[in-house]
């Protein structure tokens, strides 16, 4: 393990104490004091959403968007009732950060819903947990919340300041496409999750109808420390662009898998020693970054990267969730993409044609590849589906099937043809 | 604002989205889940289209104008995103058009002609769906399904009841019913229209043509008031299916089920194909020849003062008017069409089934009282307005003797005994006359006295009416009184009163009635009292009521079952003691024929010319869509040639379009404002007693001739042998709730039924469905019933 990497300092703070989740730890380290001194000040609403901009927070869930500015698109002077949701319905494969964070520092979480939902004015946050996390995750959030009401610091008159905010948890039924933010509205609304078509966007028209804020798990639970050490020192971790921590959730093959919660920019092959290096000291063959959904890059590429929303995106794939899959050179990438064609068949919400039928169609094909059934005719008309699937539904559940096979195919195509000339 | 499509420019307002856009231009854009008159869903994303400046297509159903944006319908994106749809959507659907019914007219097949692929290059097995059955009127074929939810949203917002819903996901995901109920909404039918694919199709007309060979022909609905235009499809002089017919004033592009599927009793087993006459005692088919010979020799002179008429209010005007003026002519003074009114008063009221609002307009009504009415069921078209009322945030409360199901929420409803309704409207005029006391805008309208002596002080402090009185001081708001209490005793009077309260409230007034010409009748002065145009009579003859209890010696019946006279067995009597028993008829019934000495064959509406009147007051004609019925004859043609027979000088070339001439002439130059007279306005003491009532109407699918005998509307009525009571009732008759049987007296007759026990019923009501034949064997509605333990 190299010194000089600062790492699990900031969501992942508590996990080297004792009790790592419990009240009295995260007060231990400092933890409310942010949202103490935003009551005791009654500091403006807009200066915490600047001072969020200000620091370089991009949200941790995926697509990256500047929190500090997504904050910003509640009209503050409307009389609507406002909302604040949490994601937490982390399902995407690989991704195991926001769980971690759940389970071992949650009060990081409500303490960073509670200053969100007071920069935007909502009064009602809730916090949507996939259906798996039923278990220790689950108990453990509940267990925050209790402590954080017995505290006064959630529900009414807030640390007698006549302030009040309520958080819900809920918890989903295991639906991946309810990560989608607008899907996740639908469920909490009590219906199907089916994600919406934007325009209107969830800060204009979300949640039962109201001016609504979906955030990741992890960027709400970074907000607590900016407000605590400042926007500076937040922005001068990381990168230019990409400023702050990241956790990632390292798996595959691997020495240490494990969550690593690194400042952004750190060179992947500083995180692949963080992990240990690859298992049974074999060739690094390729790596998905971000998540199943983002494309595949090949190891050498990849061991010349950096881990920040740029260099991915300049290696062609995309930071995501974080969750980095190491393959190593044995790993047959026909079987890879088999898998994962075959997870966003079974997790398409049906609703748009593209998305609904493309992916069934994907995976049959690849399917009929493995078996060595498959014809050059077959090969072409796979490589033509993520082309007409991308960019034409209502949510990126369409982009995050195809992009995989579009990659794959892109960097393995020998792999895939080897199968096809099998056919006698 | 402008925006630029396929660089031409368009102006547009503000929300507007492309697809409103392009189609208010003629620009085609092709769409599967986008319908005008539902949400958007943006789902099929087959309208997808290029914005400039974006490197994805948008779907221009869901995708807002931007002033001064540019965007393509044509272009390269659009074409490839528009044929990339096409080919997903094909993969799982069957190419099996040769053997869909909705080929043709489906909107797939259209598509896939444009942007669809010579061959298909998927080559897995297609998704196969287990077919449910939903009901008699849909057949359903969801393999075909292409998963656009305009049947679920149609359900949600449309119809008002949410039958079908998108169950599983991803491929798996099937548009099916909850547990697979069947489908229930009176409007079920729309769905096989908006269906843009072969899943959802008529069940009536399952398999039995194609779309091509079919003749369209304009019609207007025979049933409910409202006069819904529909398009009559015709193959081989068989009427194939029945559409909606856009007139956004009536029925927009909707259609009721009862509309829509009643053509199937046309060519029903009871069809008269020949004059039948009882000839020797036994009933033989004669010629027409015969059968004139035959009128000829038994209505002669000696009898025109013992005969009488009866015509129904779902024929034509021109049959209506051409009907009392042969009767007339012959000195024939017993008219009437008020077949099913239970009791008549000496009150002149002119109140006749009208609406003082356009129907368009009542989705723009703030509040709304509706006394005791299915409306739901009874006129869906009309429930379909005041659902859009409501859904524009009108208050509906109503007053009524059964908790109807509706598709609509009520902010307020009082369940009564049929008996107490009386006295509920006037405490509401009670406490209407003390809060208008000092309003100058009434013109000193004063409740008339024998109301006033009436009054408890009641009404000023029960807070129900007061709430309902409320709503009703709103701008722009409506009673409505249902068709069903024409049975009540006292219809005259709740028309009356009713009327009284939209004076003081200064509310609109309908009163809402059940056959489609109803307005005509009265308009024709098929009634003892009033000629063509409401003037009175010279000559007053006897109503319906009178001419059964005088048994006379000839009755003339024209286009009526028995069963549609509210005093069916004193009818029945009186008819078999008659000397001369004529009837003009569709259908007959084996059981009904005993009645008669002649019954002569009648086109059915859909076999002949004419003219309704709905409601509001519109006049609407249509052609025949058929030719009639083996020896049927059109109405007009038969009463035309009875006046010749009977020596009336018509003019050879008389024909079809001079009888609208002349009825028109009458009736149009006669529009005066009619006044109620009020002077011989009695009413009896009101009591309240407790004897147990009997309510309940008929079935949706029972209410006419036409509806009786559709075969698949029939599988949906509820006809079983059931009494429905509430607990308290029920408890105070000492009934045993434990044995699901009781026996039920009316009259003289008895019944053994089965029990429900049902709190939707009023206090002292037993509610029974007329549909049954036992049930209606026993009697009618609104008379006292006694009910015992088996």
């Amino acid at each position: 393990m190299k010194n000089n990497i600062k790492i699990n300092e900031l969501c992942y703070a508590t996990l080297s104490k004792e009790n790592p989740n419990s009240y009295e730890t995260y007060v231990s380290i400092g933890g409310y004091s942010a949202w103490k001194k935003i009551i005791a000040n009654s500091t403006k609403p807009k200066d915490i959403i600047d001072n969020i901009i200000d620091s370089g927070l991009r949200g941790r869930g995926g697509a990256g968007f500047s929190t500090g500015r997504k904050w910003s698109f509640i009209d503050q002077n409307s009389d609507e009732i406002k909302y604040l949701v949490c994601n937490a319905d982390e399902s995407e494969p690989g991704t195991c950060k926001d769980r971690d964070i759940l389970r071992f520092n949650p009060h990081a979480l409500l303490e960073g819903m509670l200053i969100a939902s007071y920069a935007i004015g909502a009064k009602v946050a809730y916090c949507y947990l996939r259906g798996e996390f039923i278990d220790d995750v689950y108990s453990s959030v509940k267990k925050a919340l209790k402590d954080a009401y017995q505290n006064k610091l959630i529900g009414k008159n807030i640390l007698d300041s006549n302030i009040c905010i309520d958080i819900y948890d809920l918890i989903g039924a295991g639906a991946y496409i309810v990560g989608e933010e607008t899907a996740m509205l639908e469920s909490i609304e009590g219906k199907k999750g089916f994600p919406r078509y934007k325009p209107p966007f969830p800060a204009e028209k979300g949640l039962f109808g109201c001016p609504t804020i979906i955030n990741n798990v992890e960027t709400l639970a970074s907000v607590p420390e900016i407000i605590n050490k400042g926007s500076d020192w937040f922005n001068k971790i990381g990168t230019d662009k990409s400023a702050g921590f990241k956790c990632f959730s390292v798996s595959g093959h691997i020495n240490k898998p494990g969550n690593y919660e690194i400042p952004l920019g750190t060179p992947f092959r500083d995180l692949l020693d963080l992990a240990g290096g690859v298992k049974n000291n074999k060739k690094l063959k390729a790596v998905i970054p971000g998540g199943s959904s983002v494309p595949v890059v090949p190891g050498d590429i990849m061991l010349e990267t950096n881990m920040d929303y740029e260099s991915i995106s300049n290696a062609g794939s995309m930071l995501g969730s974080g969750a980095v899959i190491i393959m190593d050179e044995d790993t047959n990438m026909v079987e890879v993409i088999h898998r994962i064609a075959r997870f966003y068949y079974s997790e398409s919400c049906g609703q748009c044609t593209p998305c609904r039928e493309g992916t069934g169609w994907m995976y049959k094909i690849i399917d009929k590849i493995i078996k060595g059934q498959a014809t050059l005719e077959d090969f072409e008309t796979l490589k033509s589906i993520p082309h007409m699937i991308s960019g034409s539904t209502i949510c990126a559940l369409g982009d995050a099937a195809a992009m995989p096979v579009e990659s794959f195919i892109k960097y393995y195509e020998k792999e895939f043809l080897s199968y096809i000339s099998k056919k006698t | 604002m402008k925006i630029k499509i396929n660089n031409k420019e368009y102006f547009f307002e503000k929300g507007e989205t492309i697809i409103q856009i392009a189609d208010r231009n003629g620009i085609h854009i092709p769409r599967f889940c986008y319908h005008s008159k539902l949400s958007v869903a943006a789902n099929c994303r087959m309208c997808l289209i290029e914005q400039v400046g974006i490197n994805k297509p948008l779907p221009a159903c869901s995708t807002p104008a931007i002033e001064n944006q540019e965007y393509f319908t044509n272009s390269k994106i659009a074409q490839d995103s528009q044929k990339n749809t096409m080919e997903f959507l094909l993969i799982n659907h069957p190419l099996d058009c040769p053997v869909c019914d909705q080929a043709g007219m489906c909107e797939l097949q259209d598509q896939a002609f444009v942007h669809g692929r010579v061959k298909s290059r998927y080559s897995y097995e297609k998704r196969v769906l287990i077919d449910y059955k939903i009901g008699p009127l849909i057949k359903t074929n969801m393999t075909r399904c292409i998963h656009c939810t305009r049947c679920v949203r149609y359900g949600e917002e449309i119809a008002g009841i949410k039958e079908f819903g998108a169950v599983g996901r991803g491929e798996n995901l099937e548009i099916r019913t909850y547990l697979s109920s069947a489908i229930n909404s009176p409007m079920s039918g729309n769905m096989i229209d908006i269906c843009p694919v072969g899943a959802l199709n008529a069940g009536p007309s399952h398999m039995k043509g194609r779309t091509w060979e079919l003749e369209e022909i304009k019609s207007i609905s025979p049933h409910d008031c409202i006069g819904s235009n529909m398009s009559v499809h015709v193959l081989d002089n068989n009427v194939f299916r029945v559409v909606p017919f856009e007139n956004n004033n009536i029925n927009e592009i909707w259609l009721s089920d009862r509309d829509r599927f009643s053509y199937e009793a046309i060519n029903h087993n009871e069809r008269l194909k020949k004059p039948v006459a009882k000839i020797g005692g036994r009933y033989e088919e004669i010629e027409w020849e015969q059968a004139f010979e035959i009128i000829k020799k038994n209505i002669d002179e000696t009898k025109f003062g013992m005969s009488a008429g009866f015509i129904s209010a779902n024929s034509t005007i021109e049959e209506q008017y051409l009907f009392q003026k042969w009767l007339r002519e012959l000195n024939i003074n017993n008219i009437d069409h008020r077949v099913s009114q239970n009791y008549f008063s000496n009150v002149d009221d002119n109140l006749f089934p009208k609406i003082d609002i356009p129907i368009k307009d009542i989705e723009k009504i703030n509040s709304i009282l509706l006394v005791d009415s299915n409306l739901t069921y009874d006129q869906p078209i009309l429930s379909h307005k005041i659902r859009k009322a409501y859904l524009n945030n009108a208050k509906i409360n109503t007053i009524q003797t059964f908790n109807y199901k509706y598709n609509f929420e009520t902010s307020e409803s009082l369940l009564i005994n049929p008996n107490l309704i009386i006295e509920i409207l006037i405490d509401a005029i009670e406490y209407l006359s003390v809060i208008t006391i000092n309003d100058k805008t009434l013109n000193n309208f004063s409740v008339p006295e024998e109301i006033k002596k009436n009054f408890k002080g009641k009404g000023l402090t029960n807070k129900k009416i007061k709430k309902f009185c409320g709503d009703l001081l709103f701008d722009n708001s409506l009673i409505l009184l249902g068709s069903n209490l024409k049975n009540h005793q006292d219809y005259e009077l709740l028309k009356i009163l009713t009327n009284i309260i939209s004076i003081l409230t200064k509310s609109h007034i309908g009163f809402l009635g059940d056959k489609c010409n109803e307005a005509g009748a009265w308009l024709t002065g098929c009634l003892p009292k009033k000629s063509v145009g409401l003037k009175d009579q010279k000559n007053i003859g006897l109503n319906v009521y009178e001419s059964i209890k005088a048994s006379l010696d000839t009755y003339i019946i024209y286009n009526l079952d028995l069963i549609d006279f509210y005093h069916y067995s004193d009818l029945k009597k009186s008819l078999s003691e008659a000397n001369f028993v004529l009837g003009f008829h569709s259908f007959i019934s084996d059981e009904d024929l005993n009645y008669y000495d002649l019954v002569l064959p009648l086109a059915t509406v859909f076999e002949s010319p004419g003219t309704f009147v709905n409601i509001e007051g519109e006049w609407q004609s249509f052609s025949n869509s058929l030719n009639p019925f083996y020896l049927a004859k059109e109405g007009w043609k038969i009463l035309t040639k009875l006046r010749l027979v009977f020596g009336k000088e018509i003019n050879n070339k008389f024909d079809y379009i001079d009888i609208i001439n002349e009825v028109e002439a009458e009736i149009r130059k006669n529009k005066k404002v009619l006044n109620i007279n009020l002077e011989n306005l009695k009413i009896q003491k009101i009591e309240s007693n407790t004897n147990l009532i009997r309510s309940g109407g008929y079935s949706n699918y029972f209410n006419d001739n036409i509806v009786r005998r559709a075969f698949s509307l029939n599988n949906v009525n509820n006809n079983k042998n059931t009494v429905s009571l509430n607990k308290k009732t029920l408890e105070k008759n000492n009934i045993d709730i434990e044995k699901n049987k009781v026996i039920i007296r009316q009259g003289e007759k008895s019944l053994l039924a089965e029990l429900i026990i049902d709190e939707n019923v009023s206090d002292n009501c037993v509610f029974m469905v007329n549909s049954n034949k036992e049930h209606y064997e026993l009697g009618k509605q609104y008379q006292q019933i006694l009910i015992e333990n088996v």
